[in-house]
């Protein structure tokens, strides 16, 4: 009588518990980590605007799974009214806590480690993502959709990317010349887009060359003169603020005549950040990057 | 002057323990569930308070040390180490025992101890020879910084620059209760040579004329100190201020004589970077104010105040 009771609550409880185990599953992230996770998160958190918008990508119309990203989300717009965690290099460990993700997503290179190591120390399950090639963003999407719950569109988009990214490819390498190109990123200092860097594999891909793939930093901060030595026939500069400051950096470059891009007017500004995110807006990105070296045709 | 005294260490002990619940209730989101006040307040409020005694205390042996009131725990180079630790240990992904950057910035600050060490082992240093190697050394410990910051990539060394400004927020339970730990049993050794560091309060000569053996009492205070020193830096990073200007507040309060001095500045030390860490996290959520800044913004002003108005009254 007493263990027939015993094994009636017993099976109650194992019902009770049934549907919270039951959906939780493991995932091995970008560095190996394995990550418990519901099968469907509800609360989603993305540490780094690029992945914000890759998410929301990937949820399509249900932007309310997500609970919380870093400041400047602004893409798609409707990030903007979400709840901030403070900036991607230094999140408010605090906040993300209140918030009860169920799902935190963070770039290898983009959040602290530490901040990465604490977060699940605090029991967090936390996603890390590389994004630093081609190959890794395809992998990314996968990744993220199967976190999200949404594998076919990961797979899907993934497989997009690939397709985008092979015909950009196939074209860059028809081209009879490879123009030799600095992409700018900043200037006082003047910081460039270095070897260890997607953007060198962009302009290797539209079939330019960049200057700088020779530096072993993602984003070296070479002297005026150093460029000048290495005469850029295209300067591109990547407009991450506002459009006044890259017209001025573009500008800066004008006393030079003796550099091939500036004798040229090859000195241009990519106003579409596309190129730094890893989501199929780094295709667009790469179109106009093509057309801007190559023109219009 | 003794009811004075213990009103005094009494006023501390409630500021400091209203600073601390203040700290447990207030933070970047506006409500406070449970386990965010276990997890992550908690620790951090234990990690100010023992970073607070730990500079304090740190910046007051130092003066007496040294006779100068412009010592503090920063003077001595020690945190350059720490800091050239911490940023290596950054940039090469290195992981030294415990968590990364405050591990590899204990061994830095550890590193430039032994040397000071050994420069005020040597028989020609007197303390004004061993100040000097100690800003010397300071200097190279932060050109090497820059020189690092320079060359590397900034990607790499982004958190070690948060760490420099002062960054409590790496608390750990654990490691907070292991800080304030090792900062309680240093202060206390400290606090035991309260004589003898009353004796260097004249002078390194007229200290010898009165029986102590200032050599050995500079040795032992440079290793009581640079313990303290890299506990406090390795886990929070460079916070300004409170070294150089607690002491003061203290020595106005009760007198040089370390006895009472000591316990006083650990006190008001705790409570004062306590109450600023709340602060830092709470102003502008949820931006976190690097803690050093906001000390030295609190702290500035009021020590200012307090000199002219003491000014004025004489």
């Amino acid at each position: 009588m007493e263990s027939a009771a015993v094994s009636r609550f017993g099976l109650a409880g194992i019902l009770l518990l049934l549907p919270l185990c039951s959906f939780a599953r493991d995932i091995t992230d970008s560095i190996g980590e394995q990550v418990r996770i519901n099968d469907q998160p509800q609360r989603v958190v993305a540490l780094i605007p690029s992945l914000a918008e890759l998410t929301a990508d990937l949820l399509d119309h249900s932007l309310e799974k997500i609970v919380g990203v870093s400041e400047f989300s602004d893409y798609p717009p409707a990030l903007k009214k979400f709840a901030s965690v403070g900036p991607y290099n230094r999140v408010s460990i605090e906040k993300i806590v209140s918030l009860r993700p169920d799902l935190v997503l963070a770039s290898f290179n983009g959040n602290a480690k530490e901040q990465v190591a604490h977060l699940r120390e605090l029991k967090i399950p936390v996603v890390v993502v590389k994004t630093d090639t081609f190959d890794e963003v395809e992998e990314s999407m996968r990744l993220i959709g199967a976190a999200l719950g949404r594998k076919e569109q990961g797979a899907a988009m993934a497989q997009a990317f690939r397709t985008g990214i092979s015909k950009i490819k196939a074209r860059g390498k028809t081209r009879t010349s490879v123009p030799k190109v600095m992409l700018q990123v900043g200037d006082s200092p003047l910081v460039v887009a270095g070897g260890e860097n997607i953007l060198n594999e962009c302009l290797g891909a539209v079939g330019a060359e960049n200057i700088y793939s020779d530096s072993r930093l993602s984003y070296p901060r070479p002297s005026v003169e150093d460029v000048l030595h290495r005469r850029p026939d295209a300067i591109l500069v990547l407009q991450l603020s506002d459009s006044a400051s890259s017209r001025a950096s573009a500008a800066r470059w004008d006393e030079f005549k003796k550099i091939p891009a500036v004798a040229n007017s090859k000195v241009a500004i990519i106003a579409d950040q596309g190129l730094l995110r890893p989501t199929l807006r780094m295709i667009e990105g790469l179109l106009l990057l093509e057309k801007r070296i190559w023109g219009e045709q | 002057m003794n009811a004075r005294l213990w009103r005094l260490y009494f006023l501390g002990l409630c500021t400091w323990i209203i600073a601390f619940v203040f700290a447990l209730n207030f933070g970047i989101p506006a409500d406070s569930p449970r386990d965010l006040i276990s997890q992550l307040r908690f620790p951090r409020a234990l990690l100010a308070s023992a970073v607070g005694i730990g500079l304090s205390v740190a910046g007051a042996v130092l003066q007496a040390l040294f006779s100068n009131p412009l010592c503090e725990p920063y003077t001595l180079g020690i945190s350059s180490g720490a800091a050239l630790g911490a940023v290596l240990a950054a940039a090469l992904g290195i992981n030294f025992i415990f968590f990364g950057i405050t591990g590899s910035a204990f061994v830095g600050a550890l590193l430039f101890g032994v040397i000071l060490y050994f420069i005020s082992r040597h028989r020609d240093t007197n303390n004004l020879g061993l100040l000097m190697a100690g800003v010397m050394l300071g200097f190279l410990g932060s050109s090497l910084v820059a020189l690092w910051m320079a060359l590397a990539d900034p990607n790499g060394i982004q958190s070690a620059l948060f760490w420099l400004l002062g960054d409590l927020s790496r608390a750990r339970p654990r490691g907070a209760f292991f800080s304030l730990f090792a900062v309680l049993s240093l202060t206390l050794a400290a606090w035991g040579s309260w004589r003898k560091l009353d004796g260097l309060l004249m002078g390194e000569q007229d200290a010898l004329t009165l029986g102590i053996p200032v050599p050995r009492v500079r040795t032992k205070m440079l290793i009581l100190v640079s313990l303290l020193i890299a506990v406090c830096v390795s886990a929070a990073g460079m916070i300004g201020f409170i070294g150089l200007v607690i002491p003061h507040f203290a020595r106005r309060a009760v007198g040089s004589l370390h006895q009472k001095l000591i316990p006083l500045c650990a006190i008001w030390g705790a409570a004062f970077l306590t109450f600023s860490d709340a602060l830092s996290r709470s102003l502008f959520r949820p931006y976190e104010l690097p803690v050093g800044v906001l000390t030295a913004l609190l702290g500035a002003p009021l020590f200012l105040l307090v000199m002219f108005k003491r000014q004025g009254v004489k």
